[in-house]
């Protein structure tokens, strides 16, 4: 099989397939979409569907083959680059290069974005079905595959960039999708705008970079932003690494909705809940995570840096789960719990276990995607109901959903055996292991936390009795074939991505874990300490025990006694308000970061500088004194004969005098 | 009449035959004009067309072999060919949009085509002559014959008056050309453009005084010829009142043939005149670019308006003169290739805001132009064409022309000016967007169009109306696109 491929193309070849291919169907469906009305396009609806499926498919075939392939490859390491496919810029101390980069990291990363993205194109057609721009809908989701296949398959820097750019431009324009809709609109912008605040950081850090690198003599040809060349002079970074190293991860702070940068999240449910579940859940949240993974030779030279962000992480973990309790709306509830799983990545990072992160970022993609495709379900079964307060009962119409539903749960409360338990009790042992014994603390509660409000809202939307309408609980009902077909390959991918990474202690090979840590140089000097499995095990009981409680406690409290809660609310009203309001963070902001710079940009800059001195004296200015001498040179146009032959005259006069004198 | 034997005739008549072929019909037009009966300007209209067909062919085929020949006074070199050309073609623009024009007006009488007829072989002869008093005879030849046709709307009293004020001052600007001429006879002792080049740099001191007098005098004929500013000021009145045909072909033929001249004229004697000629001009060209910019922007007709954006473009085409001893190859260049594209984009826009009148009257107003993009789309895309070229934008004919020209000035040194021009055409953004603005983004006032006929007039001879305006916006689109061909013929025209 694989040699009947490589007959026909090459190894670099099918690397540059897995973005391209997401292109050509983005190019496709978008010149359909642009070039006919609204109305015609139900007619290529077919087309789109199959296009915009087939080409994820053929991507996550590519990269699949690419995986046998460079694991067939026994002796060397699974890597292969497909070097410059052009020279994008050549300046005489800058040269960029585009070219594509796969080893483990890349791959793990390309087969889950490829592979979720394929579930998320099929539930997709299901979901989207009668929407009007269901062709705009699949072109852009397919330039977001494009744009993500970019960011984790870039060989540099700058590439790297162009897909981190590129999701947030996909990222605004999906979430206002229905942007005829003024406050769906108005949250795409939000999220690209906190986006740019953080990709102000990551551009100054690239320029950090740049400057290291040239102060290293580094040889321009090779490209400054090469990750290769990076690690090559790596040891030039010491000075910088600190500086750089924050820098960069303001930018992660950005798009993986850290704190302090975390609002634009929640908001951005305002798009299609697909694009929730690949967008905002499973892949272009996390690339501030993999961003980190990719350049962890520059963040392990910085203690500082590693610190903060550990700190950050578990901060931003815990934070996140108490805004989660109070929520509400469904899909922020799943939102709020993305903020607090990133969290828990950076934690790893910030541990120094890297290979850990990518592992929970590989599980949360499979168990949070599956979150939101059945909240997607549950929301269109009750026709767009989204407050959980209003739900309830609906295993009993849609059970395939309703126990997805719980597994995914499971798998993010970190309960065995699915997926999210392996993930999640690897980083707080890494944390307790490598001594952060306050972050483990905080993770640890954090997990409590995240199992009481997930089984709060399984509770609540699936369990006990109905809350909504009798006539509408009566049309709910499974959702169709193309969308119940994904729900369970995730499901099963939630229940069996464990094997991945079943830890040493329990006898299990932590797979995914070994096969990343190659890439990863302070890892690879780190041996596992043998005496401390006992302790492993005993932490991990411990939390497995408390995880349960409280999703027990939850599932309990919400599906059956659901006037409980709010008496405890009222006795400590104030806390609960608080929390309800989101702590006002979102007021806080708009008071002292957004409304001062309106008021800047208003009265300053657009009263004062752009209308009064740019347009009211350089511009209206100019062309009020153009009209004026217009005037003077039409009024000389007085339609008397005399008049102009005096004209004549005085130009002779003029002329001649300028000559003979 | 000994003299005469010794002229190998076949060889002279066949470097003259242009000027022969549109001579020939022109009188062939006046004679079938005598016919009687009120339809045999049918006749002279074909007459005419096949003697500028005629002299288009020939001088197409004499201009491959044509080196810088001159038979007596009249130069017969690609230079003069090309600018028969030139001017030949837009003569036949005017005529092909004349007919359908005039029956609309109930003016179609005889003797019309016939003077443009005579227009064209004066514009030819003005473009082809290398003698002063040549130069003098054929400006008069075309001129009588402009006056004739500025006027020949008898029954409209602006067309009047404007032929008239035309006529009055263009006797005051043939008496300045015609002293200009005497002092360069009185100072060189000769009136052959070629033999005062040679005399007039190594005239001596007192002889150069009254040398440059006659061409100062010379200058102020000439700019009044191609409207230059301030003697600019019958254009407007004359443009306006003046069937728009004539129109048309005021603002193409006759101005390209009075730039041809004057080119000849500064090439040969302007370098005697030094820094003295390069004040002057450069005075003149900015003068006229900011003036002619500026007027355009008040101006509500947009016949006015398109007179003003023709003196705006006859400051652009000065702008080679100041520094012409410098490069001369270079700068004839670029203003070759700037009249064909001025030439084409005026005419097509003329054109068309003739071929709008025929169902609802001369287009006095720009608001008269609201919603035509819907009513007649396609005229409406060609003449928006024709103004956006006109305005310089990219990708058409009228921006490398604007971009060759300013490009042959910078590098002949006076960038000072390149800069005025490139004000001067941000200005004329501003009104030549106006009609684009109103036939694409207003809707028609509701009053001011009765029940006219808005679908295309049933007029004879609108064919060639749809013709002239096809090949005018082929040629201004095409070249836009692929400049290439247009320029190689332009560098060879230059030798």
């Amino acid at each position: 099989m694989l040699d009947l491929i490589y007959q026909h193309i090459t190894l670099q070849g099918l690397i540059w397939l897995v973005p391209t291919l997401p292109l050509c169907g983005a190019a496709g469906i978008g010149l359909i979409a642009m070039f006919c009305a609204r109305s015609e396009g139900a007619k290529f609806r077919n087309f789109a569907s199959f296009a915009g499926c087939l080409m994820p498919a053929l991507s996550f075939a590519a990269c699949v083959v690419l995986f046998f392939t460079l694991t067939g490859f026994e002796a060397t390491e699974p890597s292969a680059i497909t070097g410059p496919l052009f020279r994008w810029a050549a300046l005489p101390t800058l040269f960029v290069d585009v070219g594509l980069k796969v080893d483990q990291l890349s791959l793990v990363m390309a087969l889950m974005v490829s592979g979720v993205g394929l579930l998320v194109h099929i539930y997709s057609v299901g979901y989207m079905w009668h929407d009007e721009g269901y062709l705009r809908y699949f072109a852009l989701l397919n330039l977001f595959l494009f744009f993500m296949l970019l960011l984790v398959l870039a060989d540099n820097l700058v590439v790297m960039f162009v897909g981190w750019e590129g999701v947030s431009l996909c990222s605004w324009l999906l979430i206002s999708f229905w942007f005829e809709d003024a406050a769906k609109a108005r949250a795409g912008a939000k999220a690209f705008i906190v986006n740019r605040i953080g990709d102000a950081g990551f551009l100054l850090g690239m320029f950090l970079i740049y400057g290291a690198m040239s102060a290293a003599g580094a040889p321009a040809e090779s490209g400054y932003f090469n990750f290769e060349s990076m690690q090559r002079y790596g040891i030039y970074f010491v000075p910088v690494a600190t500086a750089i190293s924050l820098l960069l991860f303001a930018g992660a702070i950005g798009k993986s909705a850290q704190i302090p940068l975390y609002v634009w999240l929640p908001d951005a449910m305002a798009g299609p809940t697909p694009v929730s579940a690949l967008i905002h859940a499973a892949t272009m949240v996390t690339a501030g995570v993999y961003m980190v993974v990719r350049l962890n030779f520059i963040f392990v030279l910085s203690p500082i840096a590693l610190e903060t962000i550990a700190v950050i992480g578990a901060a931003t973990a815990i934070f996140a789960a108490i805004l989660g309790l109070a929520e509400t709306d469904l899909k922020k509830i799943l939102a709020y719990s993305t903020i607090s799983q990133i969290g828990y990545m950076f934690l790893a990072v910030g541990v120094g276990a890297f290979t850990v992160a990518i592992f929970h970022l590989v599980t949360h993609a499979f168990f949070k995607s599956l979150l939101f495709l059945t909240a997607g379900s549950a929301i269109t079964a009750l026709s767009g109901e989204q407050d959980i307060r209003r739900m309830g009962g609906l295993k009993r119409r849609m059970p395939i959903t309703a126990w997805s539903f719980v597994m995914g749960s499971a798998a993010l409360a970190g309960i065995a055996p699915a997926s999210g338990f392996f993930s999640k009790d690897a980083i707080l042992w890494q944390a307790y292991e490598r001594g952060h014994g306050a972050l483990w603390a905080m993770g640890f509660l954090g997990a409590g936390l995240t199992a009481f409000y997930i089984f709060r809202a399984a509770g609540s939307v699936f369990f006990g009795e109905s809350a909504t309408s009798a006539e509408r609980y009566k049309r709910a009902a499974e959702p169709p074939f193309s969308m119940v077909v994904p729900i369970m390959l995730l499901a099963t991918l939630v229940a069996f991505a464990g094997i991945l990474g079943v830890p040493l202690a329990f006898g299990g090979s932590n797979m995914l874990c070994t096969w990343l840590g190659g890439l990863i140089p302070s890892e690879l000097s780190r041996a596992p300490s043998e005496g401390s499995r006992g302790v492993e095990i005993v932490l991990m009981a411990v939390t497995l025990l408390w995880s349960l409680h409280f999703s027990v406690l939850g599932w309990l409290i919400y599906a059956q006694k659901r006037d409980w809660p709010q008496r405890v609310a009222r006795r400590v009203a104030p806390l609960a308000r608080l929390v309800s309001k989101r702590f006002y963070v979102d007021e806080i902001y708009d008071r002292t970061i957004v409304r001062p710079l309106i008021w800047i940009s208003r009265k300053i800059l657009w009263q004062g500088i752009d209308d009064t001195v740019v347009d009211g004296i350089a511009v209206e200015g100019t062309a009020r004194a153009a009209g004026l001498f217009g005037a003077l040179a039409s009024a000389a146009e007085t339609g008397i004969l005399q008049h102009y032959l005096l004209y004549f005259l005085i130009g002779a006069v003029l002329i001649v005098g300028f000559v003979t004198l | 009449m000994e003299s005469l034997t010794y002229i190998d005739w076949p060889v002279t008549i066949r470097s003259i035959a242009p000027l022969l072929a549109l001579l020939g019909g022109a009188m062939l037009s006046l004679i079938f004009a005598a016919l009687p009966g009120n339809k045999s300007w049918r006749l002279e209209f074909w007459a005419s067309i096949a003697g500028f067909a005629a002299a288009i062919i020939s001088s197409w085929l004499l201009w491959p072999q044509s080196g810088k020949g001159a038979f007596a006074t009249i130069a017969t070199g690609r230079l003069s060919q090309a600018g028969i050309l030139i001017v030949t073609i837009s003569a036949m623009f005017a005529a092909f949009v004349s007919p359908s024009y005039m029956e609309a007006r109930r003016e179609a009488r005889p003797g019309y085509y016939g003077l443009i007829a005579f227009t064209a072989f004066g514009m030819a002869a003005v473009a082809s002559a290398a003698d002063l008093v040549t130069l003098l005879i054929s400006i008069e030849t075309m001129s009588l014959a402009v006056y004739a046709l500025a006027g020949f709307m008898r029954g409209r009293p602006a067309s009047v008056e404007g032929a008239l004020k035309y006529f009055i001052t263009g006797a005051f600007a043939a008496a300045f050309l015609c002293m200009g001429i005497a002092f360069i006879f009185g100072s060189a002792g000769t009136t052959d453009l070629r033999i005062i080049a040679e005399r007039a740099v190594s005239a001596a001191a007192d002889s150069r005084h009254i040398f440059l007098f006659g061409l100062a005098m010379v200058a102020v004929g000439l700019s009044f010829k191609v409207a230059a500013a301030p003697f600019h000021a019958w254009a407007p009145d004359a443009y306006d009142g003046a069937p728009t045909p004539v129109t048309l072909l005021m603002a193409t033929g006759v101005k390209a043939a009075a730039l041809i001249a004057f080119f000849r004229i500064a090439s040969a004697i302007g370098v005697a005149g030094g820094e003295l000629w390069h004040g002057l001009l450069w005075g003149l060209a900015a003068l006229t670019i900011m003036w002619g910019n500026l007027a355009a922007l008040r101006q509500q007709n947009i016949k006015r308006m398109l007179a003003w954006s023709s003196v705006a473009h006859a400051g652009y085409m000065l702008m080679v003169f100041p520094s012409v001893s410098a490069n001369p190859q270079g700068l004839v260049r670029a203003l070759l290739l700037y009249i064909v594209a001025y030439s084409l984009m005026t005419a097509g826009a003329f054109a068309a805001v003739g071929a709008f009148g025929l169902s609802s009257g001369e287009p006095a107003d720009i608001g008269r132009f609201s919603g035509l993009s819907r009513k007649r789309p396609a005229l409406a895309a060609a003449l928006s064409l024709f103004l956006i070229s006109l305005a310089g934008f990219p990708p058409t004919l009228g921006f490398f022309g604007k971009y060759y020209l300013f490009l042959a000035v910078v590098r002949a040194g006076d960038v000072g000016l390149a800069v005025v021009a490139v004000v001067g055409s941000v200005i004329s953004a501003c009104y030549y967007l106006r009609p684009v603005m109103a036939m694409y983004f207003k809707d028609a006032r509701v009053r001011a169009v009765p029940k006219a006929p808005t679908a295309v007039p049933a007029h004879a001879f609108y064919a060639a109306v749809v013709a002239a305006i096809v090949i005018a916006a082929l040629a201004v689109a095409i070249f836009g696109i692929m400049p290439q061909d247009l320029v190689a013929f332009v560098e060879a025209s230059a030798l």
